[in-house]
C-alpha cells in the first residue's frame, strides 16, 4: 500500500508559484524580468532533477481538493494585487481568455490527435457574432455569447463533416482551408466591417452594473479591468470544469482511443464519426466563448485576431504546455502570453520566439511541460 | 472439448465468402458455420487469407462476394462500429491496444457499448460518471486479474511499455469484456512460452465454461492449442477452405499434409 | 497578416472595356498558366517528400521565399555592380539562380536532418508541427535580418520588356522564360526519376522503404537528394514568382506553400502527374473565378481551397491516386 504523500509539498510549492508569479507580473524592468525568466526556467529543471516535482505531483494527486481549493484562493486573490497596475490586468485578463480557447482545443490537438489550425477562425467567429448582435440588435453580452458560442460551434460541426474521410495531414489540411476561408470571408463581407473590423462592442452589463467601470470604494480606486478579469476568471472556471468533466469521462476516453488507434476503436464500437464531431463541437464552443469574451474585453474586433497565425499560436501553446492534460495547457498558454508581453522591446521577435519554442520542445520535450497522466479513477491502489 | 453439440443454434454463417485485391484473391468461396458455444480452430500456412477473413467478419474490409450472417442480420456492408455493437469482437495479430492509454483506461474502452452516462450526467452529475467508472473498473481488474496480478495491481501503466504477452492478455482481458457473443482470436499464443500458452489455454476453457452461447474462432499456429480447444477445425490454403472436420480427422487429410509440406512448415 | 499572391489584376479589367471577351479569355487561361507553373512545380516538392518519408513538409512555402529573397538580394548586387554586356550579365544571372537554387536545396537537405529525421518513428503529427516551425523560422529571420525585411521587395527586371503577340495576345519575354523553366523542369523531373539511379532509388523507397533499405539502396542519400530535388522547385517556383510578379514579401511563402500543397492532395499526394495536374487545375479555378464571379478576385483563394474540400470530401486520394486499404 503506498503512502498517501503530505498535503505539505504541495502547499508549499502553491505557495511559491504564486509568490513567483506576483513578483513576475509586478517588474516592470525588462533586464530584471529576463533574468528572472532565466532564474525560472533554472529553478524548474532544478526542481525536476531534484525529484521534488514528483513530490509535488504526488501530493497534488492525493490531496485535489483541498489544493485546487488553495490555487483558486491565489488565482482569485491575484488581480488584487494590481489595482495599480491596469496593464498587468489586462495581460492577465487577454492570457485567461486564450485560456479559454486552448482548452478547447487540446480537446482536438491533445486528447484526439487532430491537429487542428482553425480553432483562431472559432474565436473570431465567436467574436464577431457576439459583437455583431450587440452592436446591430443591441442584445445583452449574456445573450450574445451564447449565441457566438453556438455559431463556433455550429461552424465547427461543419468543418468537422469533411474531416472524417480525412486523418493526419489531409484532416490539418481542411482545418487550414476553413481558417483560410472564413479569414477571407470575413474580411471581404460588408456587415462585418471588412477590413476595418467592428469598434465600439459595448462592455458586458450585469444587475446595472457596467463590467469595466472603474469604482471608487472607500478610497480605492478598483480599475474597470479587475472586473473584467474576475469576470473572465468566472468564465475560465466553468470551462476548467467542464473540460475536466469532459476528459474524465467516457468522451475523453473515446477521444483517446481514436487518437491512438482508430481500427482497434471501431471494433470496440466507438462511432468516429460522432466522436470526432463532439471533439469539434466542444472545442469551437470553447473558441467561441472566448471569442466574445474578447470582443467585450478589447472593444475592438478585426480579423487580425482570427487569423490562421492566431490558430497557430494557439496549437503552440497547446504543444508548449502538454498535450491532453489542461493544467499543461494552462501552463503552456499563460507563458506564451505573458513572456512577449513582459518583454516588449523584443515584440518583432515575438513570432521567431514563438517558432524557435515549437521546434525545441517537439525535439526536446514532446510531451511538454506537464504531460499528460492516465486517469486515476479514484480507486485505492490494491496490493 | 467435446461439448459440442449438433443442435446448437449456428452463430455465424459465411457463404461462398470472397476477396479480390486488385485481382488478386485472398479469399476464395469460403463456408464457414460457428455455432453457439463452438470453439472453430482457423488454420493455414502464412498469406492463407486467415486475417483477412476476420478483417471481413469485422467489416474492415468488405467482401467482394458472398454472405456473412450473424444470427439472422448480414453483416456485408455494415461498420465494424455497427458489427461490433452486433457482438462481435476480435484481437488483432499485432495488438492493437491504445498504446498512449493505462491497461485500466484499456480495459474499460472494452466496456464502452455497454449501458454508460451520458452528456448531461457528465456535465451535471459528475457523481455517476464516477460510479460508473469505479464499479465496472472493479469488474475490469477482476477479469485482468484472473491471467496475472501484476496487471491488477499496476493498472496506470501504459500499455505501450508492457511486454508482448502483457499485452495479449489485456487484449483479450479488453475482448472478453466487451462481452462478445462471437469472438475471433488472432493468433493469441504467438510469442509465449510453452506455459504461458498452456495458460492461455485453461483460459479459453475457462471463458467457454463461463459464456456457454459465446461462439470463438482462433487462427492459431501452435497446434497444441488448437487440438486443446478447439471442436472444429477449417483449413484454409490460397484463400480456399481445404478441409473441415475435428483436429484428428483433418490431421490426417492428405490435402492438409501436402498444404503445409509445401507451405511453410508450422505444425 | 496579410496573405497571398499579389496578381496584376488590372491588366484584364482595364481591357474588358476595349477588347473583346474573348481576348479577356486569353488573358485570363495565360494568368492561369503562370500560376499554375508555380503550384506545380511546389506540389511536385510535397509529392516528393511525401513519397520519400510519409511525411508533408509544410516549409515547402519557406523554401519558395527564401529562394526568392537569396536570388533579388545577389541580383541587385549584380546590378549595382556596374554595365556589364548583355551576354556577361545573362551569364552571371543565370550563375546566380543557379546557386540561389542549391543554396536553398541545401537548406532542405538541412531542415531534412535537423526537423523531420528526429521523427521517422513518431507519431505524423511531430513532423507536420517541426516544419511549420521552421516555416515560422525562415521567414521571420527573413523579415528580422534581410535589410527591411518586413517591407514588400521588388525583384530586378532581368528581361527586356518586349515580346511577342500571339492574335491580340500579347506574350512578353519573361512570360517566354517562365513557360521555357516550366517544360524544362518538368522534362528534367520526368528524366530524374525515369533515367537516373538515384532517381529509381527515390521511387523505391517510396514504395517500401523497408524493403528498398534491405535490397542495398542507401536510403538515406536517397532522402537527402529527395530533399534536395524538392526544396530546387520550390526555389524555382519562387523565382517564377519574382520574375512574373516582380513585387514579394516575406510572408507570401505560407500561402504559397498551402496552395501547393493542397495542388499535390487535389492531384493525388504521391503522384508527381497528379501534382501537375492539382496545380493547373488549383490555377485555373483561382485565375478564372477571380475573373468572371463578381466580387471574386477579393476572395480568389475561397475558390482554390473550396476546390480543395470538395476533393477531400468527395475523393480524397485525388485525381490520381488510389484508395489505399488500412493495413490491419
Amino acid at each position: 500500500m503506498k503512502d498517501k504523500s503530505s498535503i505539505l509539498t504541495g502547499f508549499i510549492f502553491a505557495c511559491a508559484v504564486f509568490a513567483a508569479v506576483i513578483i513576475f507580473m509586478a517588474i516592470d524592468n525588462m533586464a530584471f524580468s529576463l533574468a528572472l525568466i532565466l532564474f525560472y526556467a533554472l529553478a524548474s529543471i532544478l526542481l525536476v532533477k531534484t525529484g521534488f516535482w514528483k513530490k509535488v505531483r504526488n501530493s497534488i494527486s492525493d490531496n485535489p481538493k483541498k489544493l485546487c481549493l488553495l490555487t483558486a484562493c491565489f488565482v482569485l486573490a491575484t488581480p488584487l494585487f494590481f489595482f495599480n497596475n491596469p496593464y498587468v490586468l489586462h495581460i492577465l485578463t487577454l492570457a485567461c481568455i486564450y485560456c479559454v480557447a486552448t482548452i478547447g482545443l487540446n480537446i482536438q490537438v491533445g486528447s484526439t490527435g487532430m491537429v487542428n489550425f482553425a480553432q483562431g477562425a472559432f474565436f473570431g467567429i465567436g467574436a464577431y457574432v457576439s459583437a455583431l448582435l450587440g452592436g446591430h440588435f443591441g442584445v445583452s453580452f449574456w445573450i450574445s455569447l451564447p449565441a457566438g458560442m453556438l455559431a463556433a460551434g455550429f461552424f465547427g460541426l461543419l468543418m468537422g463533416l469533411p474531416t472524417l474521410k480525412t486523418r493526419e495531414y489531409h484532416l490539418s489540411l481542411v482545418t487550414i482551408a476553413f481558417a483560410y476561408i472564413s479569414f477571407l470571408l470575413v474580411m471581404n463581407f460588408d456587415w462585418t466591417g471588412g477590413p476595418d473590423g467592428i469598434a465600439d462592442i459595448s462592455k458586458p452589463v450585469l444587475f446595472g452594473f457596467k463590467i469595466g467601470q472603474t469604482v471608487t470604494v472607500g478610497g480605492v480606486t478598483i480599475p474597470g479591468v479587475a472586473f473584467y478579469c474576475y469576470m473572465v476568471l468566472a468564465f475560465l472556471g466553468i470551462a476548467l470544469l467542464v473540460a475536466h468533466r469532459l476528459h474524465n469521462s467516457w468522451y475523453g476516453m473515446a477521444w483517446n482511443a481514436i487518437r491512438d488507434d482508430e481500427i482497434s476503436s471501431r471494433c470496440y464500437g466507438l462511432s468516429l464519426r460522432k466522436s470526432k464531431l463532439e471533439a469539434f463541437v466542444f472545442g469551437s464552443l470553447f473558441a467561441g466563448a472566448a471569442g466574445a469574451l474578447y470582443a467585450h474585453f478589447i472593444g475592438f474586433m478585426s480579423t487580425e485576431n482570427m487569423s490562421f497565425q492566431i490558430g497557430l499560436l494557439m496549437v503552440c501553446m497547446v504543444i508548449l504546455g502538454g498535450m491532453d492534460n489542461i493544467a499543461g495547457v494552462l501552463v503552456g498558454t499563460l507563458l506564451l502570453i505573458v513572456i512577449p508581453e513582459k518583454l516588449r522591446a523584443f515584440d518583432d521577435y515575438r513570432m521567431l520566439f514563438y517558432g524557435l519554442v515549437l521546434i525545441s520542445m517537439l525535439l526536446f520535450r514532446p510531451q511538454g511541460i506537464i504531460p499528460s497522466k492516465p486517469r486515476f479513477f479514484d480507486l485505492k491502489k490494491r496490493v | 472439448m467435446n461439448t459440442h453439440n449438433i443442435a446448437a443454434k449456428p452463430l455465424l454463417q459465411t457463404t461462398e465468402l470472397s476477396m479480390e485485391f486488385g485481382g488478386l484473391k485472398a479469399l476464395n468461396s469460403v463456408d464457414v458455420t460457428v455455432s453457439e458455444g463452438e470453439v472453430v480452430g482457423l488454420i493455414g500456412p502464412n498469406g492463407a487469407g486467415k486475417t483477412t477473413f476476420f478483417n471481413m467478419l469485422t467489416g474492415i474490409y468488405a467482401p467482394s462476394a458472398g454472405a456473412i450472417n450473424m444470427s439472422g442480420i448480414s453483416l456485408v456492408g455494415l461498420s465494424p462500429t455497427k458489427i461490433a455493437n452486433l457482438g462481435v469482437i476480435r484481437t488483432f495479430q499485432t495488438c492493437r491496444l491504445w498504446d498512449d492509454m493505462s491497461i485500466l483506461e484499456n480495459l474499460l474502452m472494452g466496456t464502452y457499448m455497454r449501458k454508460k452516462p451520458g452528456l448531461f450526467q457528465t456535465l451535471l452529475q459528475y457523481q455517476k460518471v464516477k460510479d460508473d467508472f469505479a464499479e465496472k473498473a472493479d469488474e475490469a481488474l477482476k477479469v485482468v486479474g484472473e491471467f496475472d496480478t501484476a496487471l491488477s495491481s499496476d493498472y496506470d501503466r501504459k500499455v505501450g511499455e508492457l511486454s508482448l504477452v502483457d499485452r495479449r492478455r489485456v487484449e483479450i482481458s479488453r475482448a472478453i469484456l466487451a462481452r462478445p457473443r462471437l469472438l475471433l482470436l488472432d493468433e493469441p499464443a504467438a510469442g509465449m512460452d510453452p506455459s504461458e500458452t498452456r495458460q492461455l489455454m485453461g483460459d479459453i476453457k475457462k471463458l467457454q465454461s463461463a459464456f456457454v452461447k459465446m461462439g470463438v474462432v482462433l487462427i492459431e499456429h501452435d497446434m497444441t492449442v488448437i487440438s486443446g480447444v478447439a471442436d472444429k477445425v477449417v483449413i484454409l490454403n490460397f484463400g480456399t477452405k481445404i478441409a473441415e472436420g475435428s483436429f484428428v480427422d483433418v490431421k490426417n487429410n492428405p490435402e492438409v499434409i501436402a498444404a503445409y509440406l509445401g507451405g511453410e512448415a508450422h505444425a | 497578416m496579410s496573405v497571398g499572391f499579389p496578381r496584376p489584376t488590372d491588366d484584364s479589367t482595364l481591357l474588358v472595356k476595349e477588347h473583346a471577351v474573348s481576348l479577356v479569355f486569353l488573358l485570363q487561361i495565360k494568368n492561369s498558366i503562370m500560376l499554375g507553373a508555380q503550384y506545380s512545380l511546389i506540389a511536385i516538392g510535397f509529392t516528393l517528400f511525401f513519397g520519400a518519408l510519409n511525411v508533408v513538409v509544410f516549409c515547402q512555402g519557406a523554401f519558395y521565399i527564401l529562394a526568392t529573397f537569396i536570388g533579388a538580394g545577389l541580383l541587385s548586387l549584380l546590378i549595382g555592380a556596374g554595365h556589364l554586356g548583355p551576354i556577361v550579365f545573362g551569364c552571371v544571372a543565370f550563375a546566380i539562380f543557379f546557386l540561389s537554387m542549391c543554396l536553398t536545396g541545401l537548406v532542405g537537405v538541412l531542415v531534412e536532418r535537423t526537423t523531420i529525421k528526429p521523427f521517422r518513428n513518431a507519431p505524423l503529427v511531430m513532423p507536420i508541427l517541426s516544419t511549420i516551425g521552421v516555416g515560422i523560422v525562415i521567414e521571420q529571420l527573413l523579415k528580422l535580418f534581410y535589410p527591411q525585411g518586413s517591407n514588400p521587395q521588388v525583384f530586378p527586371e532581368i528581361f527586356p520588356l518586349t515580346g511577342v503577340m500571339l492574335g491580340d495576345l500579347f506574350i512578353s519575354v519573361s512570360e517566354l522564360v517562365i513557360l521555357a523553366i516550366t517544360i524544362v523542369t518538368l522534362v528534367a523531373i520526368w528524366f530524374f526519376i525515369k533515367k537516373t539511379k538515384i532517381g529509381s532509388h527515390v521511387v523505391a523507397i517510396s514504395q517500401d522503404f523497408e524493403a528498398a533499405a534491405l535490397m542495398g539502396i542507401n536510403v538515406d542519400r536517397a532522402i537527402m537528394v529527395t530533399f534536395f530535388i524538392g526544396a530546387c522547385l520550390a526555389a524555382i517556383a519562387g523565382f517564377m514568382n519574382g520574375i512574373y510578379y516582380t513585387v514579394f514579401r516575406y510572408d507570401m511563402g505560407a500561402m504559397a506553400g498551402i496552395k501547393g500543397f493542397s495542388a499535390s492532395v487535389v492531384g493525388g499526394l504521391g503522384s508527381v502527374y497528379g501534382a501537375v495536374l492539382g496545380g493547373f487545375l488549383m490555377a485555373f479555378t483561382e485565375t478564372f473565378a477571380a475573373a468572371y464571379i463578381p466580387g471574386g478576385s477579393a476572395i480568389r483563394d475561397v475558390f482554390s481551397f473550396g476546390i480543395l474540400l470538395l476533393f477531400l470530401i468527395l475523393r480524397p486520394s485525388g485525381i490520381i491516386g488510389e484508395k489505399a486499404l488500412d493495413k490491419v
